[in-house]
């Protein structure tokens, strides 16, 4: 009766209706963390791991691709979850498909690398480089809709169809747990999809990137003619 | 031989209520600790989910009841093994149920906690649960009965 210890923490938690209808977060960031604090130590940890393979905020600007794979690596082997260990497959071949649909989009060709990216596929996404939709169309039906939106270079779209695909996702796996460390994982993941759509800001996307603009340009920056 | 008989016929007439009590201990615990943690998420009707949370201990109750009338049948070795099946049985029965049902009462409150409207029909499913066991502990009578006769 292990799964016991998870029913207060899992109703303690408001219900999220839905992605793109929300206005805010269901409960704060900081009411979440005091709520997970009930779980067990070896589940926080778990949960922030998951947390930091999924999600790039922590990552400075100059990312070494090869110590982000061998770190994805080492800690998608710390999740004792089969469940949790599919659905963070999942996830990071959601970022392999589109990073190879980008790539390919911008005409590069297929990486020369064999460990080029993480996940599960990315040896069959690179032996597949040049199909339309890169031999994952079954597995992953919003391939062409995000070709298509890299086409047209309509980019709130792609990333609607992105964030969706993952909703589902999350969804349909939130059937087959109720009351576990799954279900909570799953409940965590949703807040932060929430939390990103309902934090796009117009002005604050502007500023990020100026600020990315700035970074790129260096010292190039001060030799610009002034607009 | 005929002490290790009557032994078993002991234990049939103990086991409603020890496990009738085992499951309703863990259908209780499970079903109050979703009524407190949704006592951290409502601003109201605190009194519901806990009463509702007691739901799964009407087992150990129906145990007491069958342990009684059991107990009141003369223990020989020809009774003793009736009473042990019967028991014992009822028993497992009562305790599936209370544990079971108490996660039926933890969905209910999680569900009626987001939709107060629901919380009249999200108790169906552990009224249907209380219903098998009713049906153990009806049963359980009915045959003692016949036993006795």
């Amino acid at each position: 009766m292990a799964d016991t210890a998870y029913y207060t923490l899992l109703t303690s938690l408001p219900h999220i209706d839905s992605l793109f209808n929300s206005r805010i977060t269901p409960i704060s960031r900081f009411q979440l963390d005091r709520r997970l604090s009930m779980l067990p130590q070896a589940d926080r940890d778990t949960l922030v791991n998951i947390e930091n393979l999924l999600h790039w905020d922590h990552l400075d600007n100059d990312v070494d691709e090869e110590r982000l794979i061998r770190l994805a690596e080492k800690l998608r082997q710390q999740i004792p979850s089969q469940t949790l260990r599919d659905l963070v497959d999942w996830r990071l071949d959601m970022r392999t498909v589109v990073s190879a649909l980008r790539r390919r989009h911008q005409g590069e060709a297929a990486p020369t690398q064999p460990k080029w990216s993480y996940g599960s596929r990315y040896e069959y996404i690179r032996s597949h480089w040049n199909a339309p939709t890169l031999g994952l169309a079954g597995a992953f039906p919003w391939i062409p809709t995000v070709n298509e939106c890299l086409r047209t270079r309509d980019h709130v779209t792609l990333e609607k169809t992105l964030l969706e695909a993952v909703w589902k996702q999350l969804e349909h796996l939130s059937t087959r747990h109720r009351f576990d460390f799954e279900a909570v994982v799953i409940y965590v993941l949703r807040w932060n999809l929430v939390s990103r759509w309902t934090s796009y800001d117009e002005n604050k996307a502007e500023s990020r990137f100026r600020q990315l603009v700035d970074i790129s340009l260096g010292e190039f920056r001060d030799q610009l003619p002034q607009v | 031989m005929e002490d290790f008989i009557i032994a078993l016929g002991w234990l049939g007439v103990f086991a409603p209520v020890a496990l009738g009590a085992v499951g309703s201990a863990i259908g209780c615990s499970v079903a109050g600790q979703a009524a407190c943690g949704a006592m951290l998420d409502v601003e109201s009707g605190y009194g519901k989910f806990v009463g509702l949370s007691a739901m799964p201990s009407s087992q150990v109750i129906y145990g007491i009841v069958i342990m009684f009338t059991l107990a009141g049948i003369n223990m020989t070795t020809n009774s003793a093994p009736g009473l042990f099946g019967i028991g014992l049985l009822t028993g497992i029965a009562l305790m599936y149920s209370a544990v079971y049902q108490g996660q039926a009462v933890a969905a209910a409150i999680n569900a009626s906690k987001n939709k107060p409207e629901v919380f009249g029909l999200s108790i169906a499913p552990a009224a249907i649960v209380e219903g098998f066991a009713v049906f153990a502990f009806v049963f359980a009578l009915v045959m003692g009965a016949n036993i006795s006769a």
